[in-house]
């Protein structure tokens, strides 16, 4: 039976700067602007690294974190910090949204609620997480690069994105993964992959329940249908869902680059995959990048 | 495409406002008014300047414009506001008729922008005049659009999105953006949880999302426009209630001349305008099943003008607002008046134009009114502070009026002849005097000219006009009366901080059920409290609820040893802590000494704000502002679902905390 440890401390945070101020004045003079209340001064609030990411008084916390990662903590339900988020300059390309109560379940099989924002080149991931009654949303970049789906339907080496969504070390040996990812070919969804470290090296375990490929054929965002499908406990109208478990050929290994012991980032490849209903062959690769590390130690 | 608009920025004037500025040029040569420190010329001049460097993608531009308008001198500040307005779809126009710029592709034609008025809008905006967006819904109700008021977070929901569609039109992008800025420029963003108090439109925001949400669209074309002698037939044509067509090619109709209302790609291609303002607020209301609000809409149309400029106008009626002190503190003594704050609001009508009356457009035939302080004009006062608590007698206030200026705030202040009314505030005494901690409030003062009151009458301003344009002349003076009188004129704000002794008090508190997947553990908390700030110490108590029955069942599946004894275990904790660290603190140990409940303290790093929020813990609401998280561990170990961390709260008042009594004295 695991317990769990949660270790905010784990993502060794700093403190940055939680007003990009502009050095601004105006000409006029603006008593009405002095004091410390609200609308106290000309600073433009952004995010820290992405600009035009807007946040107002009731982020209560803001911390920038390694590879340009940042964390908002808001005095509000995950659904407002949402709203506000997406009303900068950032423009909202995809969401995805969780039933009440599986959230915490979920976010051990990869899945977490949150939004996909982009403004010009950027894409960024913003992960949602209810932190007792504050609202703490993770916003790291995505990655463009490294995305390939091989297989009967698929595209081969794509473009498109990947976000990843959580990484949880269980003791010393093991490191689980979540992904969401999409491609221009309107095929994505959400890997949960369970690396075991042996002498330096990951192999992917594919005996694990853990181990979970959920792919998406899908006409507008995979992570709105993905989280339809989730609430529904199915596939929704318009969208097929396939299930890939390890076939007798499984193969996987992930490459973890050098780097920062609690930031792991990579590649994650699988092949001989097979589709829970056709047997229909399949491989992905992505790449992955963990921000943050939770920690779980089993009891 | 054919009128796919290219890219903003990649050229810095078409031909054809190159022309309208040659014209432009060419008409105010003919103006014997050089002194104005913002003429059109000057004011063309300066658009092409900003316009140099801007970013290809409008919406950065517009970001970059947005800060130029706050930041830079007032003469680039006009200029950068109106080349804003332009790329926003906003023809700049002169009161005479000359059309200083227009908008590359698509044009919003029932809004072009007195040139003469910009200056004006400017310093409002740096000055931080603000429409409610309760009073900007208001101006949409007056002209039409809508057939009741939309709530703020029908606004703001139609805001958020808005001019972020791939391939939409440049001018909504830029508009968008623009009001997204200057929003973000005072730390607040548009959107429905925001708080509507403080949460804002400026002028110049106002004036676009009026714009937008109201007029129609052309298509900017190639013809030149070509400057006549203005006639009284010219009056009125223009835009507005008053528009007609226009058969005479004076000076007036000359903006005509420059875009077409019936182009083809417009009818044929319904994405050709997909994304604007006036559908995203159809959509934000459809979503609340009212699509019925907007059923009158085209009853806006053509109004846009006469409303935005009537605003404008009246951005010329100036409230300064100031104090003798920018801070105080609580009175150390009863009867001192040191601390005593004394506002004044100066109201003034101060608008920088050369023209003594517009002769062309929507407020074609007003007057400019004299210049000068506004005399016997009623100030209205309110004001907005932080959650002090409510431990002081006669209320929570920071500051409240003396008693001999009690009934200003009640009935409003008459300006005097020199245009000003005042507001003496004080704060209380404290009890003891200096004890404890210095702490930090604020309180923000909020005049405004009262909505009944204008800085001049408006039928002097409405010259008498006969014949066949009388009707029309009526018609603008009902809109903008209309207008005005239900949407009021913005107002002013002063903060002042207010300091005092008293407790630092910051509440950790928090309990829960640990639910595992084949556990749960009943009731664990911890309630600390420190009256010091965030350096404690913290005292208080922690431990468990629950049967030991259902204890020992659960702590055998996780390993866990848990204390001997009866139902439940309470321990007292006191502990300092490190702001600057993770403060792990020892709750009670399980049997033979093994690690049980722990808790960590960790505070946030300091914020440039006390604002204080509505924190909701274990199920109960506070006022006050989250400054750390408190979490709880068991066995060493956290949930991983956050299920035992908690807010940890700067508070005003908890009965732990020796109090410092605050009282009202007559001084």
């Amino acid at each position: 039976m695991p317990t769990t440890t949660r270790k905010a401390s784990v993502l060794a945070v700093t403190l940055s700067a939680v007003l990009a101020l502009a050095g601004c004045t105006d000409d006029e003079p603006t008593p009405g602007a002095a004091g410390p209340g609200p609308d106290s001064g000309t600073a433009r609030v952004s995010v820290t690294g992405y600009p035009g990411l807007y946040y107002d008084e009731s982020a209560v916390a803001v911390l920038a974190g390694p590879s340009g990662q940042v964390q908002l903590t808001g005095a509000m339900a995950c659904p407002d910090l949402d709203a506000m988020l997406s009303a900068g300059q950032w423009r909202t390309i995809d969401r995805i949204t969780l039933p009440a109560g599986v959230a915490g379940l979920a976010r051990l099989g990869g899945v977490v609620p949150g939004l996909l924002l982009q403004r010009g080149d950027g894409l960024v991931f913003v992960a949602f997480e209810g932190v007792g009654e504050l609202c703490t949303g993770t916003v790291t970049q995505v990655q463009r690069d490294g995305i390939a789906l091989t297989g009967p339907g698929f595209p081969g080496s794509a473009t498109g994105w990947a976000a990843t969504t959580s990484c949880i070390r269980v003791n010393a040996d093991r490191l689980n993964v979540g992904v969401y990812f999409d491609t221009a070919d309107k095929i994505g969804g959400v890997v949960n992959t369970p690396m075991v470290s042996q002498d330096g090296k990951y192999t992917v375990d594919g005996a694990s329940d853990d181990l979970g490929l959920t792919v998406l054929t899908h006409a507008s965002h995979v992570l709105e249908v993905f989280g339809q499908a989730y609430a529904a406990g199915g596939a929704v109208e318009g969208v097929t869902m396939r299930i890939l478990r390890p076939g007798p050929s499984f193969a996987g290994t992930a490459t973890v680059e050098a780097g920062e012991a609690d930031r792991p980032h990579g590649t994650i490849s699988l092949s001989g995959l097979a589709d829970a209903e056709t047997g229909a062959e399949a491989s992905v690769t992505l790449p992955f990048s963990c921000p943050a590390v939770q920690v779980m130690t089993t009891g | 495409m054919r009128h796919t608009v290219s890219p903003q920025g990649r050229r810095r004037w078409s031909p054809l406002v190159a022309t309208v500025l040659a014209v432009v040029l060419v008409a105010s040569a003919c103006t014997d008014d050089n002194s104005d420190p913002a003429s059109p010329d000057q004011l063309a001049d300066g658009m092409s300047h900003v316009s140099q460097g801007l970013p290809a993608d409008p919406g950065r531009a517009a970001e970059q414009l947005v800060d130029s308008v706050l930041d830079d001198s007032p003469e680039r500040a006009a200029a950068a506001a109106a080349e804003l307005l332009r790329r926003s779809g906003l023809p700049v126009v002169m009161a005479t008729g000359p059309v200083v710029a227009m908008p590359d592709a698509l044009v919003l034609y029932d809004s072009p922008v007195y040139a003469e008025l910009i200056p004006a809008l400017v310093t409002a905006t740096r000055a931080r005049d603000r429409y409610t967006v309760d009073q900007v819904a208001t101006v949409l109700t007056s002209v039409g659009l809508t057939t009741r008021n939309l709530t703020f977070a029908e606004v703001t929901t139609a805001l958020a999105d808005w001019g972020k569609t791939d391939g939409g039109q440049p001018v909504f992008a830029t508009a968008a953006a623009a009001v997204r800025a200057l929003s973000g420029r005072r730390g607040q963003v548009l959107y429905p949880r925001a708080d509507e108090a403080t949460t804002y439109l400026d002028p110049l925001q106002t004036v676009l999302v009026v714009a937008h949400a109201t007029s129609r669209f052309g298509l900017v074309t190639g013809a030149n426009p070509t400057p006549k002698a203005l006639g009284l037939l010219d009056r009125l044509v223009g835009t507005g209630v008053a528009y007609a067509e226009d058969e005479g090619g004076g000076p007036c109709a000359a903006f005509l001349a420059l875009f077409e209302t019936d182009d083809p790609v417009v009818k044929a291609n319904s994405d050709f305008l997909k994304d604007q303002l006036k559908d995203r607020m159809a959509g934000a209301v459809l979503k609340e099943g009212a699509k019925e609000v907007f059923d009158k809409f085209v009853e806006a149309w053509g109004k846009a003008g006469a409303s935005i400029s009537a605003m404008m106008l009246m951005l010329g009626a100036r409230l300064q607002l100031t104090a003798d002190k920018t801070g105080t503190h609580y009175k150390h003594q009863a009867g001192s008046k040191a601390e005593h704050v004394t506002l004044t609001a100066l109201a003034t009508f101060d608008i920088q134009i050369a023209a003594k009356k517009l002769e062309c457009y929507a407020l074609a035939g007003v007057s400019i009114p004299k210049a000068g302080p506004l005399e016997g004009f009623t100030i209205r006062w309110s004001s907005d502070q932080d959650q002090r608590g409510t431990i002081q007698e006669g209320g929570n206030a920071h500051l409240i009026t003396v008693s001999a200026d009690s009934a200003k705030v009640t009935h409003g202040a008459r300006t005097g002849a020199d245009g000003k009314a005042t507001l003496e505030v004080k704060p209380p005494v404290e009890d003891p005097p200096g004890a404890g901690s210095e702490l930090k409030g604020w309180a923000t003062y909020t005049a405004s000219l009262d909505k009944e009151n204008f800085p001049f009458e408006l039928g002097d301003i409405f010259s008498v006009l006969g014949g066949p344009f009388g009707f029309a002349v009526a018609k603008s003076f009902d809109l903008v009366k209309d207008v005005l009188t239900r949407a009021g004129l913005p107002s002013q704000t002063i903060t002042i901080a207010v300091d005092y002794h008293g407790s630092d008090i910051i509440v950790a508190k928090g309990h829960g059920t640990v639910e595992l997947i084949l556990a749960r553990i009943d009731d664990v908390y911890v309630d600390l409290v420190s009256c010091t700030g965030i350096a404690g110490p913290f005292t208080g108590t922690g431990g468990f609820g629950g049967s030991t029955t259902e204890w020992i069942r659960t702590a055998r599946l996780l390993g866990i040893e848990v204390p001997d004894g009866g139902a439940g275990a309470v321990a007292e904790l006191s502990f300092p802590t490190n702001p600057a660290a993770d403060n792990q603190f020892l709750i009670m140990k399980g049997a033979g000494g093994k690690q049980f409940i722990d808790g960590v303290l960790s505070f946030y790093p300091p914020a440039s704000t006390t604002q204080v929020v509505y924190v909701k813990n274990s199920d109960v609401w506070q006022v006050g502002r989250p400054v750390g998280e408190l979490e709880i561990l068991i066995a060493g170990n956290s949930n991983l679902f956050g299920a035992l961390v908690f807010p940890v709260v700067r508070v005003t008042a908890d009965p732990r905390c020796k109090a410092v009594k605050y009282a009202y004295d007559n001084a």
